[in-house]
């Protein structure tokens, strides 16, 4: 069988310096990366985890009476 | 509204000129700096060092002539943007290069943050700016800055030169935001100068992320600025024009740059940046000395720890010290000649004065200014009290908050991170000399980068954590920065309709500045040709020079020289004073004033009659701290 003739690429346009280095900037600055995560992590135990949230919540809610003068 | 858009104009031709100054000595220089934002952060500043250092200059040759700062002003603003069209022009074409992320700015972490919390904590440090924005657009009535770090700006401009003020304490410190607000008052006025304080937080948020990009990854690095910037104290900071941000600025870019030639080897010339911006930090505040020593902690740590590097690590300290000397040197030479102490009023204890103080006698380490005592222990519970009792230690609005004690915790459960271990050596020793020797809370602003860095690494590692306490947790940072960004916006309520000039200057200082009405009157009365003598240290809306009363009797002990009533007026007269701003707090509530000298004027008039000491102008202003101060404008007579 021939191949169909393969049509060509329209030509790329030219945008502006300015439109690709703002396109980049947005892009550096709010998309992720692409990396390989095949790398595993032990996560933290449960215990620390919840000492910590527990820790930070109290001493928020003490923080906030005490901006409030409510102690 | 015009009044905003000059104020903003002068804003804008500051920061053009001075990163025109900076990006100049940093393009000699030849640094490798791969984003423009990192660029713009260390020009910025840099500039803004060098500026200062020329105006000191021209005042110490007595050439502070507005036109003078005008035309240099403009003349380096187009300049800038000559320069930067030129660079846009001649860019390469593969824009690749110019954005591409350092390699040492990749995620150490398993993960980035989500695009979610970046764009949630953009949103919220640009509302606190924008709130904090509205505080610096109205005219200032933040006492210490009508005190001295208007007042003394305003003093030399009116003299074309860094004059002397015997009875000034302050006349004599470093000076170098100082200069920065004579070049705001010299382009526009007292509100330009607040808008340059204003703007030196955004820039010490910048300064947070350059130093922590290469550490915790560019886009935590954001995160981290946002946190430093959503503190409570900075919030707060930008709305007046102090010189906390300022010394927080430039020791945040002496690490960064520091950081870019010890630790990742980018080079020696980084050095020079490092120099020139710890030589600004010097020249802001003696409390910069402290810093210095905390960093040298660092450098003790990592000649420690990487024994290959300790030569560099060596001479990164010979290079600093020198270059840092060469540039703040001015104001410890000039401190020297006047008081015959580098550091006045400082170490008095060291550098004994020929003329000791009458009252008051300076102290280098006071009882009043250490509240939480100094005991071993300390400087650990002390982190409790700074975060729940601030107002013991300087004032609940220049508190660091509350995220830091919250989550720097977290750093026992998290792994370690390649290069935090320094930062936080720096830190502790900065914390621990901070306990000993000042406890204010607004004197910790130089370690809130370290401490943000810090905590951004525990929020990093909160993927490591269960999901149901990774949720809480997120959701509990996000609160508090919420929290803060509206403490932010509220703060600065008050001043949104003279800021966006629906509301006149005149009428909006009328209401909420005690001396205005007396500054008014004097004003008119007798401009500039007299001097007052008074017990109010709000001078800066005075045009002519005011003495504070407290300082003046301090050197002179005038009071017990007076040995009848009749001696008071030719000895004030002699003394060169022509007025007097007589206060006193009648009810219990709010700042007392000394009443010595009302006293002395009391007995003088029940001595000499009604024609002893007239009153020119007298009026009643109820404060916000709950008092009722009544004022009168007097004529030595």
């Amino acid at each position: 069988m021939i191949a169909p003739i393969r049509e060509t690429e329209p030509p790329i346009e030219q945008s502006s310096k300015t439109s690709n280095e703002v396109r980049r900037l947005v892009a550096s600055l709010f998309l992720d990366e692409a990396r390989d995560d095949t790398r595993s992590t032990r996560p933290i135990a449960r215990w620390k985890a919840w000492a910590l949230i527990a820790w930070a919540g109290v001493l928020t809610l003490i923080y906030f009476a005490a901006m409030l003068d409510l102690i | 509204m015009l009044s905003q858009i000059q104020s903003l104009i002068a804003l804008v031709l500051i920061a053009l000129a001075a990163y025109g100054l900076g990006s100049a000595l940093l393009r000699g220089l030849r640094l490798d700096i791969r984003d423009r934002f990192t660029e713009f952060v260390f020009s910025i500043t840099i500039g803004l060092v060098l500026a200062g250092t020329i105006l000191a200059l021209l005042g110490l040759v007595g050439l502070l002539y507005t036109p003078l700062i005008g035309v240099l002003t403009l003349a380096a603003a187009f300049w800038t943007v000559g320069v930067a069209l030129q660079a846009r022009n001649t860019a390469s074409e593969d824009p690749a290069g110019e954005f591409d992320i350092a390699a040492a700015d990749l995620e150490p972490s398993d993960g980035s943050p989500p695009n979610g919390l970046l764009w949630f904590a953009a949103i919220v440090s640009v509302v606190a700016c924008v709130g904090a924005l509205v505080g610096a657009a109205a005219p200032t009535t933040a006492g210490d800055a009508l005190c001295y770090h208007l007042e003394l700006p305003k003093a030399f401009l009116t003299d074309h030169r860094l004059a002397f003020y015997p009875y000034s304490e302050n006349s004599t410190f470093p000076l170098l935001v100082e200069m920065w607000f004579l070049w705001g008052i010299a382009l526009d006025g007292p509100v330009a100068a607040g808008l340059v304080h204003w703007l030196l937080g955004v820039i010490f948020a910048g300064a947070t992320v350059v130093l922590a990009a290469p550490i915790v990854g560019r886009r935590w690095a954001w995160i981290a600025g946002c946190v430093a910037l959503l503190v409570p104290g900075v919030t707060n900071q930008m709305t007046a024009p102090m010189n906390d941000l300022g010394l927080a600025l430039t020791t945040t870019i002496t690490l960064a740059a520091w950081w870019r030639a010890v630790m990742l080897e980018e080079g020696r010339r980084w050095l020079i940046v490092a120099g020139v911006a710890a030589g600004g930090a010097l020249a802001t505040k003696y409390l910069a000395l402290i810093f210095a020593l905390a960093m040298a902690a660092g450098c003790l740590w990592v000649a420690r720890q990487k024994g290959h590097r300790r030569q560099l690590v060596l001479e990164s300290v010979a290079v600093i010290a020198v270059i840092a000397v060469s540039t703040a040197g001015l104001w410890y030479v000039r401190a020297a000649w006047h008081r015959g102490n580098p550091v006045y009023p400082f170490l008095t204890e060291v550098f004994v004065s020929e003329r000791p103080m009458y009252t008051d006698a300076h102290e280098t380490l006071p009882e009043s200014k250490s509240r939480l005592g100094r005991t071993f222990w300390g400087p650990v519970t002390a982190a409790w009290h700074v975060t729940i009792h601030p107002g013991q230690l300087g004032g609940r609005s220049h508190q660091p908050g509350v995220l830091f004690l919250a989550f720097l915790p977290g750093l026992l459960f998290v792994r370690r991170l390649r290069g935090l271990g320094t930062l936080l050596i720096i830190g502790a020793a900065y914390w621990i000399m901070w306990y000993l020797l000042r406890q204010n809370v607004r004197f910790l602003l130089p370690i809130i980068p370290i401490g943000a860095i810090a905590i951004v690494w525990v929020f990093a590692e909160m993927v490591r954590f269960p999901a149901a306490a990774r949720w809480a947790g997120t959701a509990l940072v996000c609160a508090i920065l919420v929290a803060y960004s509206a403490v932010a916006v509220a703060r600065s309520r008050d001043q949104l309709a003279v800021a966006t000039g629906l509301q006149s200057r005149d009428e909006y200082l009328g209401e909420v500045e005690p001396t205005w009405e007396a500054s008014a009157a004097s004003n008119a009365s007798f401009g500039q040709q007299g001097h007052l003598l008074s017990l109010d240290y709000r001078a800066y809306y005075f045009d002519c020079p005011v003495t504070r009363e407290k300082v003046y009797r301090r050197h002179t002990g005038y009071d017990l020289h007076i040995e009848c009533p009749e001696q008071l007026a030719p000895f004030l007269h002699a003394a060169g004073f022509t007025h007097l701003l007589l206060v006193e707090n009648v009810k219990e509530d709010g700042v007392q004033f000394d009443p010595v000298l009302p006293r002395l004027v009391a007995d003088s008039r029940a001595a000499r009659g009604k024609e002893a000491f007239p009153v020119l102008w007298e009026y009643t202003f109820d404060d916000r701290d709950g008092g009722r101060r009544q004022y009168q404008l007097v004529l030595v007579h």
